[in-house]
């Protein structure tokens, strides 16, 4: 227990590592309130200049951008119902309505507290939670991370795109792609056409600068004449007297936010949208009707989507499974690291997890604290027009690139991803699933083959061993659940569609 | 994953064709069966634990998903008139922008880092905001001003050298 403290205080004696994640917090809040720059984006784009630091400085500067990335979208969302990220798009239903009564600056604060709130819940659990978890999956065989990683990939598939079909093309365009290269058991070479560059596989840091940055930065394209409104602020700290009243509704809802951040493929979006409708069905008196500046409905929102934070770190630490996109592009930090997310990571490097969740708790405080000062200033800049601002990115993430490997190939490919990227996202796919599957399609190939090789390549035998086992069985039985939910849900909507 | 997406959701939800729909869903169809004749070319069905089983299962993924794609897409009626897909996918701002890109890529080799971006990003800044050539001046040089101070100076990341720098 001490050691596990000694380990969680890390990030808060060192100087380098507190300043560290009080930059990244404080630059996670711009990026996050900004649209057009997203958390996964920033992220990804961080990798690529963190890669050679130690491992903690890295990991405390991206849990600080995580973190105020997610409370950052709230920011414009109330100030000029433009949400900066996913999460916040719920919190802009009642946040703006608020603003145009006059109240941003009541928003503004109540948002940010709440925010604390929810992620002080989800770190709780992520505390309590992992460890068992941990536990619980070291007892698993290299089937069970097999039908793991095909769970996680089907529900980001299923869930993250408009058509059940969509996401699974995108699932397996991922995993495909995360193939190219040396067969890692074999050193076979597969999908390289017998050129050098492609024995190593698909630079998959340049595929996600260019499917998350410079496809987002194509579609801004499409936006660039939209303009702000302005908004007056007035007091913004809450009474102790409303935190207080509002303290079992975001209980709720922090804890609604966790269970649906921690499901691999789902993250703040779908978390706050679960936690608005809770929040709709269970409050029978709000302070304004949902949806015209109800107190309530801004709260579930904003605490759901950074409980979400705390639940999305579950599976990332203890499975080696993403939460959601920014998780899976964190994965990709801890491999560059040399560090394997999952049950062993709290048996062999306790540390890092302690860290990470000290880490965590550390942002979470500086989102409360950048969060209640500085918001006349901050207006001002998320106000930066898209024409100055979308070049600059661009540069970000050809410089992000190229410092991977010092190589302008890997520019192309990002250029590439990103032209491709923005072609999908135009015809209503989406990207999240390419990168996960870039990410578990080789722990998805390895596992189903040393699971093969376990029973000596009889295909009747390996299927057996998918329902005979109970873990495997559950396993097997969540995927064929969710197979057929997913069919029979996107019949429903297509029916609705005609019927329309 | 940003607003953007939900707009692009609600028009994807309304029941016409995008422009130029129904040729990309069958160009990706057509590469999905490219993709599972490659997988097959790995190792067949040779055995379960073979280098090719995922790349196949995966593969025979998405050539049955850009079936269903190609299914639902092509039941769709036509897009209406006024939609074009050089509005709607490639308008000239966005083509405009890639060559940039492209042309910046190209001289980053050549000039070097320093000249090379704030010449980007003087052009980029100018054509896209349209603002006077002071502002993209000013915002270009303090752009690249920052770049360079947080990412050479502080990160020390190695960033490209042209011919002309080296």
């Amino acid at each position: 227990m001490s050691q596990a403290l000694e380990y969680f205080s890390i990030g808060w004696m060192d100087p380098q590592l507190f300043f560290l994640t009080a930059i990244g917090t404080f630059a996670g809040i711009y990026i996050g309130a900004i649209p057009g720059l997203s958390v996964t984006m920033a992220v990804s784009i961080l990798i690529s200049f963190t890669f050679s630091w130690d491992v903690n400085e890295a990991l405390a500067l991206m849990a600080g951008v995580f973190m105020g990335g997610v409370y950052g979208g709230s920011r414009t969302a109330i100030l000029l119902n433009i949400p900066g990220a996913p999460s916040a798009l719920v919190t802009a239903l009642d946040g703006y309505p608020l603003a145009l009564k006059g109240d941003a600056g009541r928003a503004i604060g109540l948002s940010t507290v709440m925010s604390f709130i929810g992620g002080l819940v989800g770190i709780l659990i992520l505390m309590i939670a992992a460890p068992i978890i941990s536990n619980f999956t070291l007892a698993f065989a290299p089937r069970d991370y097999f039908l793991l990683a095909a769970l996680g990939l089907f529900l980001v598939g299923s869930l993250s795109a408009e058509s059940l079909s969509k996401g699974m093309f995108c699932g397996a365009l991922g995993v495909l792609l995360g193939m190219v290269g040396l067969d890692p058991l074999t050193a076979e070479e597969r999908f390289t056409f017998d050129t050098l560059e492609l024995t190593s596989g698909i630079p998959y840091i340049a595929a996600m600068i260019g499917f998350f940055g410079f496809a987002e930065i194509l579609v801004q394209l499409h936006h660039l004449d939209v303009k702000p409104v302005r908004q007056n602020l007035d007091k913004i700290l809450p009474s102790l007297s409303l935190v207080k009243k509002y303290l079992p509704l975001s209980l709720r809802t922090s804890s609604i936010g966790v269970i649906v951040g921690a499901l691999p493929g789902t993250g703040g979006d779908i978390a706050s949208l679960l936690a608005y409708d809770h929040a709709k069905r269970s409050v029978k008196s709000p302070t304004a009707k949902f949806g015209e500046g109800a107190e309530e409905g801004l709260i579930a929102a904003e605490t759901a989507n950074n409980a979400a934070v705390g639940g999305a770190y579950i599976p990332m630490l203890t499975l080696g499974m993403p939460g959601d996109a920014v998780t899976a592009v964190i994965i990709g930090a801890l491999f560059i690291h040399g560090i394997q997310p999952g049950p062993l990571m709290l048996t062999e490097t306790p540390h890092l997890f302690w860290f990470t969740v000290g880490n965590l708790t550390l942002a979470n405080l500086f989102v409360l604290i950048f969060g209640l000062t500085g918001i006349s200033i901050f207006s001002r800049i998320v106000q930066c027009p898209k024409g100055i601002l979308l070049p600059l990115i661009f540069v970000l993430c050809v410089v992000g690139t190229y410092a991977i490997q010092n190589s302008l190939i890997d520019v192309y490919w990002m250029l590439g991803c990103g032209f491709l990227g923005y072609f999908l996202k135009r015809y209503g796919f989406q990207v999240a699933p390419i990168i996960l599957g870039i990410i578990l399609g080789p722990l998805m190939d390895v596992s189903f083959r040393r699971a093969a090789l376990s029973v000596q390549n009889d295909i009747s035998q390996l299927l057996w061993e998918f329902v005979s086992n109970p873990v495997s069985l559950v396993l097997t039985s969540a995927i064929f659940v969710l197979l057929i939910t997913s069919v029979i849900k996107s019949r429903q909507q297509k029916a609705a569609e005609r019927a329309d | 994953m940003e607003t953007t997406t939900q707009t692009d959701h609600r028009e994807a939800s309304a029941r016409t064709r995008k422009p130029g729909e129904h040729l990309f869903v069958a160009l990706l169809l057509l590469v999905s069966i490219l993709a599972f004749f490659l997988s097959y070319g790995i190792s067949g069905f040779a055995s379960i634990s073979a280098p090719g089983t995922l790349p196949l299962l995966a593969s025979s993924v998405l050539v049955a998903s850009a079936l269903t794609i190609n299914r639902e897409v092509w039941s769709l009626p036509s897009p209406p008139p006024d939609q074009s897909f050089a509005h709607m996918l490639t308008p000239t701002v966005l083509i405009n922008f890639f060559a940039l890109g492209l042309i910046y890529i190209a001289i980053l080799t050549l000039l070097g880092f320093i000249p090379a971006t704030f010449t980007y990003l003087f052009v980029a800044t100018l054509y896209l905001h349209r603002q006077g050539w002071l502002l993209a001046f000013f915002v270009s040089v303090n752009s690249l001003a920052i770049i360079y101070i947080v990412f050479r100076l502080i990160f020390k990341v190695i960033l490209p050298e042209g011919l002309l720098e080296s």
